[in-house]
């Protein structure tokens, strides 16, 4: 076991977590202020991917149309979001719905979405090549890793850094962060808390149509990667901890780690090593690794 | 009140008598019904999809010519999504609702052999087009399952032979956890161990079926020392692991075979970008095969779909042959045509002429494994000079079989 093998396996984990970590966050932002476990954001992501593959696909002689559609796609799927927040969400007195009302609102969401999809783009695979520069493979320290994947390394921590300058440095985040803490008393200081809602609601879809939109020249764009996703997403949730950015980062890191050692260790297990991960953390500190106990 | 009474009772009775004018319209025509499950949406879709097409357009040709036995042909459509408890319900409310003659499909095998035990308690025919894991018609085979396709013992004996032929003895192994991955894996290395065993395995991965990123599995294969490896990822894992391998150079450094990446419906979407120079296979190489049923039946497909056919075509032999036994039959009675079925030979189909085994109820569907290079004519990688492996060398015979069955229901 060399330690080119070993740096492989390492970044092989790191890049399957980073690719979680960006569509895991979207979830975890909504369902840390809204409150509403959003199980359609899994559609949202599958949405970006889709657009993305549309966009690309419409101008087939314009091979850096890629970079257009991951700027366009995100901010159609936020305008998706958007209508979803106001017209579905918001209508139907969602936020004072018990979690499980919620839950089969959104999964109402997402076979709704499930179907559309597929009558507008089939239920064959959609494929869409890598841009071209970042086709090859980047050769250090004696491995050889694709490019892509190192793009996908970096670039979630920027953004997930930028969020968190967003939340924590900017006078929203400072009013998302009251309302994640406490809405009743934020509405009484007269803050219009279903503006924030909608605002954090469309973040959290333009992280998942960027997700997609990103994964769409690795995957195999087809029905059924929804629902595919959206189980991986909740599991780093509960591995973290709801409540904590820093926490879905953890999560997704763990479970990339997990999945790329432990393929070595128990080639058979490979399907379960999520669960054990999960069922390790709920036993242990069922409230997740940087989660707080909740009343 | 009697005025209400009156108008209720005229009401009752129009929708009584309507619905025995209905009935007695649907009684004339009743038509055969086959319930067609397959896996529409998800990982397999794009078998699912291709075999329904090919179905149908079998279907549209017998009705045109008139039906079987005075009485239309007619498809009900469903989609297992991949999971046998989906399947299993589909399948129930066919049976028990829609009332369907015979049941035909599946293309996962965790979903075929529940269907097919469901057909056997049942005793209804089970038609299998996609499914391929061969315990289906041998383990654990029974009277009224059929399959008129290839089987993974032909998948993984045909790519036995193929390597026996190659230079490489380090194999790396890498198979989708559920039934069929590991009939392929068992089929190949069983054959490997007992007629190569200078061939070794120097490492094996399941990764779950629908993986979204195979980047750990990659690289663990390029840091095994392998030289070679054989999977039987397929449809949109297939995909997704090319997308992730071809970046690594993958396909230039380890010499790969994947039967199942010789399928349309998997190297199709890739097009261009497609990974080539490795051994996949495929039971339709429809340009390599010049006979004029395989090119009426590439026209018909395209004319449907504008698409090439692909793996769909063992729907549209299996509708045909079916209508062929129940015409032979002269009746919808299960136990006749299964008569006829067994040992049945279906000639001038698309592939040419097989039979439909007696022993096991396999059909002697033959096999084409190729290197596969990209072609400019149709967009797609195909297999070159495509190797066509015929049935006695590559299925189990019915020693086998026997064997296999004995042992299976101890």
């Amino acid at each position: 076991m060399s330690f080119g093998f070993l740096l492989s396996q390492f970044m092989s984990g790191l890049s399957l977590g980073m690719i979680l970590l960006l569509i895991t966050l979207g979830l975890s932002l909504v369902f840390g202020t809204l409150k509403i476990i959003n199980f359609a954001h899994g559609s949202l992501y599958m949405l970006g991917a889709y657009v993305c593959y549309s966009i690309v696909r419409a101008f087939p002689e314009t091979p850096s149309m890629f970079w257009v559609a991951l700027i366009l796609a995100p901010v159609v799927i936020a305008l998706v979001g958007a209508a979803i927040e106001f017209f579905i969400f918001r209508s139907s007195g969602a936020y004072r719905l018990m979690h499980i009302y919620q839950l089969l609102l959104t999964y109402a969401l997402v076979l709704m979405i499930g179907d559309l999809a597929k009558m507008i783009w089939g239920t064959s695979y959609n494929v869409i090549p890598k841009p071209d520069i970042l086709s090859g493979g980047i050769h250090f320290l004696g491995i050889t890793f694709p490019a892509y994947n190192i793009f996908l390394i970096w670039l979630t921590p920027i953004i997930f850094l930028c969020l968190w300058i967003g939340i924590n440095r900017t006078r929203i985040g400072l009013l998302i962060r009251a309302i994640t803490l406490d809405r009743e008393i934020m509405e009484v200081m007269g803050i219009n808390v279903s503006h924030i809602y909608t605002f954090v609601f469309i973040i959290g879809a333009w992280l998942a149509g960027l997700g997609g939109a990103l994964m769409a020249p690795v995957v195999a764009i087809s029905p059924g990667m929804d629902i595919a996703i959206i189980v991986e997403c909740f599991m780093i949730i509960i591995i973290g901890g709801a409540n904590s950015r820093m926490g879905t980062f953890l999560g997704a890191f763990l479970f990339g780690q997990f999945n790329a050692f432990g393929i070595l260790i128990a080639p058979r297990l490979a399907v379960v090593f999520p669960f054990i991960l999960m069922a390790i953390v709920l036993i242990a500190r069922p409230w997740g690794l940087l989660g707080k106990p909740e009343q | 009140m009697e005025k209400e009474k009156f108008m209720l009772a005229v009401f009752l009775s129009v929708i009584f008598l309507s619905a025995i004018w209905g009935t007695n319209e649907v009684m004339a025509v009743e038509p055969i019904k086959i319930g067609f499950i397959h896996t529409l949406s998800g990982v397999y879709s794009g078998y699912g999809q291709d075999s329904l097409t090919a179905a149908q357009i079998a279907v549209a040709e017998i009705n045109e010519e008139g039906g079987i036995l005075g009485r239309q042909l007619k498809l009900i459509p469903r989609d297992d999504k991949v999971s046998p408890v989906v399947g299993l319900r589909e399948a129930n409310d066919l049976l028990l609702r829609e009332k369907v003659d015979f049941l035909m499909g599946t293309v996962s095998s965790g979903v075929g052999l529940a269907i097919s035990d469901l057909a056997r308690t049942n005793k209804i025919i089970f038609i299998n087009t996609t499914s391929q894991a061969s315990e289906i018609t041998a383990d654990k085979g029974h009277r009224h399952v059929f399959r008129i396709s290839t089987n993974t013992s032909a998948y993984g004996r045909s790519e036995a032979l193929a390597a026996a032929k190659l230079p490489y003895k380090k194999y790396f192994s890498i198979h989708p956890n559920y039934a069929y991955g590991k009939s392929v894996s068992a089929s190949f290395w069983e054959f490997i161990k007992k007629n190569h065993p200078e061939i070794k395995m120097v490492g094996e991965a399941w990764p779950a079926l629908g993986t979204t990123d195979y980047t750990p599995f990659i690289s663990q294969i390029m840091n095994s020392g392998a030289e070679a490896a054989i999977s039987s990822l397929s449809g949109q894992d297939g995909i997704t692991f090319s997308k992730g391998a071809k970046a690594f150079g993958f396909f230039e450094k380890i010499f790969f075979i994947n039967q199942d990446m010789g399928a349309l419906e998997c190297i199709g979407p890739m097009g261009k970008d497609g990974p080539e120079g490795f051994i996949g296979g495929s039971h339709f190489p429809f340009y390599a095969i010049n006979t004029p049923e395989s090119k009426a039946f590439v026209e018909k497909f395209r004319k449907a779909t504008g698409a090439w056919p692909g793996l769909g075509v063992t729907a549209y032999v299996s509708v045909k042959a079916l209508a062929q036994a129940v015409k032979k039959a002269g009746t919808v009675d299960q136990d006749k045509i299964i008569n006829i079925l067994s040992g049945m030979e279906i000639k001038n189909t698309p592939v040419g002429d097989m039979i439909i085994q007696d022993f096991d109820h396999q059909a002697t569907w033959p096999f084409w494994l190729g290197k596969v290079k990209y072609s400019e004519k149709y967009g797609f990688g195909i297999l070159t000079n495509p190797e066509k492996f015929p049935a006695e060398k590559i299925y189990q015979s019915r020693e086998e079989v026997i064997a296999l069955r004995a042992a299976a229901s101890k």
